[in-house]
């Protein structure tokens, strides 16, 4: 199920969210070290292509010390064009750092501006249009997964 | 009679061609800020790549005549017949010689190393320094580049900058006139920024159009407190302040400081760029004041200050202190006139001139504002004013350099505002891009240079040539690619590889600029190269004025 929040209505609940999300990740987030060192992409570049029209950066892992969860932070990147389809393994809170994006959840297309954020269910996919050339859509995404 | 008629056409062709210097007369320049040296010959590409190398190395020299502690330019120079002017943060201001037997030593330098009395501005000897609480490192002394003008009578030359006046309060900021050949102070202007504020005369630079010198004022320790940001008009005559010229950025507390050096448009309007509203650093204001010209690109009326639009892109609400901190480009190119800047969080602005106004436009403007719609942005935005995002201070200072309709930029790109989670140096600072003022977005990138180093000065150009310093202690020199064709590509989004998996996240694969030269120099460069008569001039951090020739 898809649950959409818009920054101009809910700027509170975004506030509150961003804030919930924040300070788990503070709580258990590693030193910048140790989360340099979980990741595998070449030093000079921090993204790969995920699939047709979309990248990711690195994972990097936040594991919440009282329950078997972690959180998995990472960016996804959209250039011009359309990612058709990308699977969403785990439930994911996704926010719109900065571009422009629409995006087709179980067939609910949304445009999408920078503040927005919105959830993804496990198993959904998710398709993203960004019209604009030379102007990246940037989507920060936190899943919840349960620890290996 | 061939010799009657050639030397009238000689004349005319000297006249016509004396439009456009030879010299450097100002901070990119000239007051259009274009930083581009229109009439080079020697610099040539093959020149440059085969013989680039330092000319003259000067050091502001220890002891009892080097001033305050402070043994820094953050400055840029300006040069005039072979001569070039700074100011230091050492509070001394220098003419140093840049070509002859006597290449890379003072002609003169201001306050004097002695004196028998107080000069015509009541200086004998002290540095122009404010005595405390400025904050560096656009203080404690001079960090605003000079202008040389000729419009004071008297004097064939005169050299005019801001900066504080030990004699007055301990530093009280103004502007200064001296005389470009001996060095003695022809007049200074009332206070424009008393110590007794929160402001000073930090960066800017003075535009020179009317008659008058232009400057504005910026926080006195940046950002504690922020301050009003005000800009001056100044009668190069006489240095009195022409009060019917009045610009400040808010009615509030605080906001709005002028950091930045305005530009003059080809009509002789002033465009200033403006840093960031109180919103950000002061607790006691939650509420916007009902004039807030703050975090704008403006153009200004030049008789009297008001606004003739207002390109504000980052609303109040959102201010997280992007200061609009580097200089606007403003002049003509193929498609029109135009003014453009890059702010703080890496966007970059192109706004029309156009005549007349006052204009605004409801599709960028909000309940309370005026606003005026950019032309474009880069990267595209679909509307302004932003309604969220990511908009603080991630360092995007300097100002273009513009040839033609070829604009060369240090700009966030497509992946401006990524902070990438587990990186912790994410934002490129470091990227030069090579812009189409004039094409369609998807035509928008010529070229990307990622400028050795972290933290590069400002651009230059002459002759396809592209001269930048950085902090890694080079000054490089890249051919524009309509000169030597790229020889490799990046990806557009600087966090992917270039090939197939740039291309398949849609991204461009775009060329690289070819190095002519990486010449080795003494300490970080943050200002503008200048360029004159062959010779490229480049001011550092570390306090010295370097000459390179081929």
């Amino acid at each position: 199920m898809d649950m959409t929040f818009r920054r101009r209505a809910l700027k509170d609940n975004l506030r509150a969210s961003t804030l919930v999300v924040g300070c788990l990740a503070a709580l258990a987030l590693p030193p910048h070290g140790v989360a340099l060192a979980q990741q595998t992409v070449d030093r000079q570049f921090t993204h790969t292509l995920l699939a047709p029209g979309i990248a990711a950066s690195a994972p990097a892992t936040v594991r919440l010390r009282t329950v078997p969860v972690r959180l998995v932070l990472r960016n996804l990147v959209v250039g011009q064009g359309t990612a058709k389809d990308v699977a969403n393994s785990s439930f994911a809170v996704m926010e719109l750092q900065a571009g422009h994006v629409v995006t087709t959840i179980a067939g609910d297309r949304q445009e999408r501006v920078p503040g927005d954020f919105w959830t993804v269910a496990k198993g959904a996919n998710i398709t993203f249009e960004n019209p604009h050339p030379n102007a990246a859509a940037i989507i920060r995404v936190t899943s919840v997964e349960a620890t290996p | 009679m061939r010799t009657p008629l050639a030397l009238p056409l000689l004349a005319a062709a000297l006249l016509a061609s004396g439009c456009a210097s030879r010299d450097w007369l100002a901070y990119g320049y000239d007051s259009k800020h274009f930083s581009r040296q229109p009439n080079e010959s020697t610099l040539t590409p093959l020149a440059v790549q085969a013989s680039l190398h330092v000319n003259f190395d000067f050091a502001i020299p220890s002891g009892p005549t080097g001033g305050g502690s402070t043994h820094s330019f953050t400055a840029s120079p300006s040069i005039y017949n072979n001569v070039a002017y700074i100011g230091g943060l050492n509070g001394i201001f220098y003419a140093i010689y840049g070509t002859g037997p006597s290449r890379g030593t003072m002609k003169w330098q201001y306050p004097p190393g002695t004196a028998s009395g107080p000069d015509a501005c009541g200086i004998t000897t002290q540095p122009l320094l404010i005595a405390s609480g400025s904050g560096n490192p656009s203080g404690p002394g001079i960090a605003s580049s000079a202008a040389i003008v000729s419009g004071v009578p008297g004097h064939a030359r005169a050299v005019i900058f801001g900066a504080p006046d030990p004699t007055s309060n301990g530093g009280d900021g103004r502007v200064w006139a001296l005389d470009a050949d001996s060095g003695q102070c022809i007049w200074k202007s009332p206070v424009v920024a008393p110590t007794s504020g929160t402001s000073k005369i930090g960066y800017s630079s003075p535009a020179i159009a009317h008659n008058r010198a232009y400057v504005g004022v910026s926080a006195k320790r940046p950002d504690f407190p922020i301050t009003i940001g005000h800009l001056f008009a100044i009668n190069l005559a006489d240095g009195s302040q022409d009060t019917a010229f009045t610009f400040n950025a808010t009615n509030g507390i605080a906001g709005g400081g002028i950091w930045s050096s305005a530009a003059v448009t080809p009509s002789g309007n002033i465009v200033v760029t403006t840093g960031n509203s109180c919103h950000d650093s002061n607790p006691g204001c939650a509420t916007e004041p009902s004039v807030n010209r703050a975090l704008s690109m403006l153009k200004l009326d030049y008789t009297n200050g008001a606004v003739l639009w207002q390109v504000q892109p980052v609303p109040f609400g959102l201010d997280e202190d992007p200061d609009w901190a580097a200089s606007p480009s403003v002049g003509q190119v193929s498609c029109g006139s135009v003014a453009i800047s890059v702010q703080k969080d890496g966007y970059v602005y192109a706004a029309d001139i156009k005549t007349g106004g006052p204009f605004s436009n409801p599709a960028c403007s909000t309940p309370g504002h005026q606003l005026e719609c950019p032309r474009w942005s880069f990267p595209p935005v679909v509307s302004l004013p932003f309604t969220g995002g990511l908009h603080g201070d991630t360092r995007f200072l300097r100002m273009a350099a513009l040839d033609g309709d070829r604009l060369y930029i240090i700009a966030g790109g497509p992946a401006v505002g990524e902070s990438v989670p587990g990186h912790p140096a994410s934002p490129a600072t470091n990227r030069l891009y090579s812009l189409n003022v004039c094409s369609s977005d998807a035509d928008r990138i010529r070229w990307i240079l990622d400028v050795p180093g972290f933290a590069p000065g400002a651009p230059s150009t002459a002759g396809g040539v592209i001269y930048i310093g950085s902090d890694d202690g080079h000054l490089y020199a890249y051919a524009d690619t309509s000169v030597l064709p790229p020889t490799s590509f990046v990806c557009s989004y600087p966090g992917l590889p270039s090939g197939l998996s740039c291309s398949g996240a849609g991204f461009q694969n775009i060329g690289v600029p070819v190095q002519l030269k990486a010449v080795p120099i003494s300490g970080s460069v943050t200002g503008v190269p200048a360029i004159s008569r062959g010779q490229v001039y480049v001011a550092t951090t570390s306090g010295h004025l370097i000459g390179m020739t081929p």
